[in-house]
């Protein structure tokens, strides 16, 4: 029996002392789900009190999944990944580029409901989260009004064989402005133009499907793959 | 991507953090993959259950350390745990699967063979230590989601009997690992 707390590796059992054999073999049976429903209730009632079961727990919890170690890891296909991340966050509509005011307007008034995502590193003053409905592009933008760049990760890329993802800037009824195309890397860092940089807050941005290499014209020719506002977190 | 990376983005995720949830998926998502199939069986019932595991870890990453458990343990006890859920409910509202989860495992023999390597050295030499049958038992209850009914079935035994030789493994397995 084990009563010495020195640097024990994960899911070795300390403080055995206090538990009786019954104890720890409800809480190895709580671990491995062979109670029933009132026993689970009971013992979970007693776990909150007591921080030597929960620590029963934990050791059950850490030992057994040791039995998980010889499974063969299997990447996921890789089409799961958008529809894992789409459940957790908000989808912004996506929609053909035809008439810049009506069209986006509807896409500001749809974003603007959802939740932003928080980013945990330097905070950014502006954040956009870009999500396509008919494609699995899922893109976080971050601003930062010091540097006057902005941060562009792509969480879920999206590639078209001989055919470039363009950024784009609007300002209300404004022609789109190219922010540039996106690299195929997860991070692209863009710099706002300075004469948006005071607008920065009302900027609507928008991917769109574009030849390789970008737009010849200077304006979006293809479809809009995903719109989102550049808002306050 | 050690056990800190991983803690450092779930407590990023526990605050909603998509950008951190996007690489936790990438760092774990085989792992949890390989254990929905293992214990599944079956790829698109494997496919529906990491993406409702991974719902469950980004709704619960706020509370995955209230017990004490290590980053990975808390993603592989989700996991798992959500995949014996499905399980069950399946041999429920479907005796034919049932039946055809009970082909996939004929005798404990073949079951011990199929999970025998699945092992870390600690563990395997405790349960080593167990009683004939008893180590399998527990196999088959984390990696198959056998209840002690089933368990009983198996060996033959009352329910009861089936429970008493359960909880006596689990208080040797404690010993031996303690040691």
């Amino acid at each position: 029996m084990a009563a010495a707390r020195i640097d024990q590796p994960e899911g070795v059992f300390e403080q055995m002392t206090k538990l009786t054999d019954d104890d720890i073999a409800l809480i190895g049976e709580y671990a491995l789900g062979l109670l029933d429903e009132n026993e689970v209730a009971q013992v979970e009632a007693r776990m909150n009190r007591d921080p030597d079961l929960r620590d029963a727990y934990a050791a059950w919890c850490g030992d057994l999944v040791r039995l998980t170690d010889g499974i063969t890891d299997v990447p996921p296909p890789a089409s799961l990944k958008p529809a894992v991340i789409s459940g957790v966050t908000p989808a912004v509509g996506t929609r053909r580029w035809f008439g810049w005011g009506m069209g986006l307007a509807a896409a500001v008034a749809v974003v603007m409901v959802f939740a932003i995502p928080q980013f945990s590193d330097t905070a950014p003053d502006l954040t956009a989260t870009l999500q396509s409905e008919t494609t699995p592009l899922n893109l976080l933008v971050a601003y930062d009004e010091d540097t006057t760049n902005l941060e562009i990760t792509t969480l879920v890329g999206y590639s078209s064989a001989g055919r470039s993802l363009e950024l784009w800037a609007i300002v209300g009824d404004n022609a789109p402005v190219s922010l540039g195309v996106l690299s195929t890397d997860t991070s692209t860092t863009v710099a706002l133009p300075q004469s948006l940089q005071a607008v920065a807050g009302s900027i609507i941005l928008a991917v769109s499907d574009e030849p390789f290499g970008g737009s010849v014209t200077g304006a979006p020719t293809g479809d809009v793959l995903a719109a989102g506002l550049l808002t306050k977190l | 991507m050690d056990r800190n990376d991983i803690e450092v983005l779930l407590g990023q995720v526990a605050l909603k953090d998509a950008k951190a949830f996007s690489a936790l998926y990438d760092a774990t998502c085989a792992k949890l993959f390989g254990i929905c199939l293992r214990v599944l069986g079956n790829q698109a019932q494997a496919e529906d259950a990491l993406q409702e595991i991974y719902a469950k870890i980004w709704a619960k990453a706020d509370r995955y350390n209230v017990n004490g458990l290590s980053p990975m343990t808390w993603l592989i006890t989700v996991a798992r745990n959500h995949c014996i859920d499905l399980l069950r409910q399946r041999k429920q509202t479907d005796p034919i699967e049932d039946h055809a989860t009970a082909l996939r495992d004929p005798s404990p023999t073949v079951e011990a063979t199929l999970i025998a390597k699945d092992q870390a050295r600690d563990v395997a030499h405790c349960m080593d230590q167990l009683p004939e049958g008893r180590a399998e038992a527990v196999r088959g209850v984390y990696l198959l989601g056998k209840t002690y009914q089933d368990l009983a079935d198996q060996q033959d035994v009352p329910l009861n009997t089936m429970r008493t030789w359960l909880r006596r493994a689990l208080i040797s397995l404690r010993e031996c690992l303690s040691k």
